[in-house]
């Protein structure tokens, strides 16, 4: 390992390029087996994530990389990053699957199971813009199959 | 218009997710929420009724108890809407109870669904007994039983278990000694409160991990028949466990080296014959370097029993510095700045002459004082590398510095 900081630059699938600190950046198990298998050229493409969403990704990487950041204000933060419309955290999920960040796609699973824990089931489709393409006789009938569940 | 706008853009909504990421939504929230989210949309029905880990856990119980229903009939349910592979199978309540044939047919079910992970911890006054076919399960890769019984066949083998918790349980031999139990990927073993297992001979040539909480028959005896104790590298005792294993005598030496890396020590009740077993795993063990203390706890407060053990330690120089020749890393946790953990420490630093890291974690309620920490400073070290690292916790927040 230099000590020298080593740069990355990422191109989300927008074409729009950023350019990090490869300790930061190797959060991502997809990226850091990258590094490792020494394919990285001058730039790692990330199809699957657009920019908009990568900028989101980064403001949590970095914060979670602060040096002598307290536990209190990391729990601070990440109450207000998830605080967002569901096509955000959609969108954070599948960049977080596709990063392979485990820690942060649990954080957003977890947020997702906060929203519907609760809630009826139409409360829960209005909550993420679920459309019911069930006739009414049908969801009757999944409703009796799982009836226990709905007591 | 709406359908418009939306052509060529990827969907949004939760639904479309991937369903691996969608089964993980589900199995962060209890089973009953999970059970309705079937009725949200056709996408979700069989997204529930393929959800390949099954937790019925105390909520559940309670969930089906207040509703007036028989847990066992809506588990039953639940696995005949199943339509997937069936990965993790758990029941755990410490009040309900559930029958001996339902927990067969459970397991049954289960064991032809590729389970791999299967916990059965359920409050009952006898012991379930395991049927037979879970034992040539050839899926199952983690076990956790509490309360349970088995009864060794011939040649009773988990062909590719991994891990194996047993609480409270009781393996019977057909013949009273020596019947094999094969293990042969079994990497970690978990023993609580558990009786029978001595006498059974474990043959799991790849165990690595053991932890003996509770588990009175196990003795020094053991580690000298049974060659598993010859091959582990992580042992976790716990303080009653540490005290039976010298409870026929304290050999001065094993028959056997043990390949011991790491020794974790919860609930140390320390006293002389206590003291006198680690000392014996530590000398039976050229490779240990890492010793964990989780509490040290006094069993006897009076002066006398204190002198004792202190006598004890004293004397003893040529076994202590024998024990402690190897260790580099000592952790002590939940230190209150007693007399026997500052004695102990102070043993600890005077004979590890390879010791590199001491790490002492201060218990949240205790009174250590500034007094502590400038004697402990002054303890002599014999490793000229040892350094000592502190850590403490204020406002919920730990803070840590090396002295």
């Amino acid at each position: 390992m230099s000590s020298s900081t080593k740069f990355l630059t990422l191109k989300t699938c927008d074409d729009k390029k950023f350019v990090l600190d490869e300790a930061i950046a190797v959060r991502s198990q997809t990226i850091k087996n990258m590094v490792e298998d020494d394919c990285v050229s001058n730039v790692i493409p990330l199809p699957n994530v657009d920019s908009k969403t990568m900028t989101k990704v980064i403001e949590y990487w970095k914060k979670h990389s602060e040096e002598g950041i307290s536990k209190d204000m990391l729990m601070d933060f990440d109450k207000a990053f998830v605080k967002v419309h569901h096509s955000i955290l959609h969108a954070l999920i599948l960049a977080a699957n596709f990063l392979n960040d485990k820690e942060m796609l649990d954080m957003m699973c977890q947020e997702v199971v906060d929203r519907i824990k609760g809630k009826t089931p139409e409360e829960i489709r209005k909550e993420f813009d679920i459309k019911n393409d069930f006739t009414p006789e049908e969801e009757e009938e999944i409703r009796k199959e799982n009836a226990w569940a709905f007591e | 218009m709406g359908l418009v706008a939306s052509e060529g853009r990827k969907s949004t909504t939760i639904g479309d997710l991937p369903n691996r990421i969608l089964h993980t939504i589900l199995e962060f929230m209890p089973i009953q929420d999970a059970a309705r989210s079937s009725v949200l949309s056709k996408k979700w029905i069989p997204i529930w009724s393929t959800l390949p880990h099954l937790v019925f856990d105390p909520l559940f119980f309670q969930y089906v108890s207040n509703i007036g229903a028989s847990a066992a009939t809506v588990i039953y349910k639940i696995l005949m809407q199943h339509t997937g592979n069936i990965m993790g199978f758990h029941l755990i309540s410490s009040t309900c109870k559930l029958a001996q044939s339902d927990v067969d047919q459970f397991i049954i079910f289960v064991s032809k669904h590729d389970i791999q992970k299967l916990t059965l911890d359920m409050a009952n006054e006898e012991n379930y007994m395991l049927p037979n076919r879970i034992f040539t399960c050839a899926t199952l890769t983690h076990l956790k039983l509490s309360r349970c019984f088995f009864r060794l066949l011939d040649g009773t083998r988990f062909p590719n278990l991994i891990s194996l918790q047993l609480e409270h349980s009781k393996i019977a031999g057909r013949r009273v000694l020596e019947d094999d139990l094969n293990l042969p990927m079994l990497e970690t073993l978990e023993l609580r409160f558990c009786v029978g297992v001595d006498s059974v001979n474990l043959v799991s040539p790849k165990l690595d991990n053991m932890s003996i909480v509770s588990s009175y028959t196990i003795t020094f005896y053991c580690f000298t028949v049974n060659p598993i104790f010859a091959i582990i590298k992580h042992l976790c005792l716990n303080g009653t466990s540490l005290e039976k294993l010298g409870s026929v005598r304290v050999p001065d030496g094993l028959r056997w080296q043990l390949n011991l890396q790491s020794l974790k020590i919860c609930d140390f009740q320390i006293s002389v014959e206590s003291i006198s077993c680690v000392f014996c795993l530590l000398r039976s063990s050229p490779n240990l370097h890492e010793i964990e203390i989780n509490e040290v706890v006094k069993v006897d407060e009076t002066i006398r029993h204190t002198d004792e053990l202190l006598d004890y330690l004293s004397e003893a120089v040529n076994e202590v510095s024998e024990a402690l020749r190897m260790i580099r890393t000592v952790r002590l946790r939940k230190f209150k700045g007693t007399s026997t953990e500052m004695y102990l420490i102070k043993v600890m630093l005077a004979h590890s002459p390879k010791l590199e890291r001491m790490i002492i974690e201060q218990y949240k309620k205790s009174n250590v004082t500034y007094q502590h920490l400038k004697k402990l400073v002054s303890y002599r070290r014999a490793s000229p590398n040892a350094k000592i690292k502190y850590t403490y916790t204020v406002f919920g927040q730990v803070r840590s510095f090396h002295i």
